[in-house]
């Protein structure tokens, strides 16, 4: 990935006639984001059409995105281990979904799982990464973001549940798996595999 | 079309996204991207 975004980058800058290397670093920043974004969004249409409902994963995508946009989490230190990461991630948060809907879980059981999920997000959003500095004008702006988007899916989650939408429980599990993230990821730097600044 | 005007589009939207990924806390994805530090400085 990293070579392939590197030769888009030299082809722009070629072409451009661009000199400036931190324009090159942001040309290639850029490229390495939106490939990425791609191979992500690949990895969930594949892996939802196999498991035969694609629904579930443009909802996990919407949810992940908006929500871990926020408050950070584990990241992978290689591409391999990102997309693997990424696909154990959604295969795991759908099963557990299906587990919930078999076990028809209560509404009061749901409540329960949020509060216990929001507890990592109240803690340590957004996580702190040493690749990303954040001022804490923007820490104090991403944890309300956070709380805001954790709230509005909670509700509605609940809410889908209570008027027997499956996707609530996707929802749900989604959220979930936000949470587990960012308590990987706080386990790594407490241990000392992943530095926080 | 011309090699670059390619070049240019694809600069824009790389140039776009870069400046999308610095607004956020983290990007939604699991790799660990290094923000380019120009870029921090420049939008916050």
């Amino acid at each position: 990935m990293e070579k392939i975004s590197q030769s888009i980058t030299d082809f722009i800058c070629r072409n451009l006639n661009i000199y400036d290397e931190n324009m090159a670093e942001i040309y290639k920043y850029g490229i390495e984001i939106t490939l990425s974004s791609l191979i992500n969004l690949l990895i969930i249409i594949i892996c939802s059409l196999l498991m035969g409902d694609p629904a579930a994963g443009i909802l996990f995508m919407l949810v992940f995105i908006f929500l871990r946009s926020y408050t950070g989490g584990y990241h992978a230190e290689a591409y391999w281990r990102c997309n693997v990461t990424f696909a154990v991630t959604y295969i795991l948060t759908f099963a557990a979904a299906k587990l919930l809907e078999y076990l028809n879980v209560s509404s009061y059981a749901e409540i329960f799982i949020f509060i216990l999920a929001f507890i990592p997000v109240l803690k340590f959003a957004p996580v702190r990464n040493r690749h990303k500095k954040l001022t804490e004008e923007k820490i104090k702006q991403s944890r309300k973001i956070a709380f805001a988007v954790y709230a509005f899916f909670s509700a509605l989650s609940v809410f889908l549940c209570s008027i027997d939408i499956r996707y609530g429980y996707m929802l749900l599990t989604t959220v979930l798996s936000v949470s587990v993230l960012i308590i990987v990821e706080v386990f790594m730097q407490h241990r000392g595999y992943h530095a926080s600044d | 079309m011309t090699k670059q005007r390619i070049a240019k589009m694809i600069a824009f939207v790389a140039e776009k996204m870069a400046n999308k990924a610095c607004g956020t806390a983290s990007h939604y994805g699991t790799y660990q991207f290094r923000e380019p530090a120009k870029l921090s400085k420049n939008t916050k």
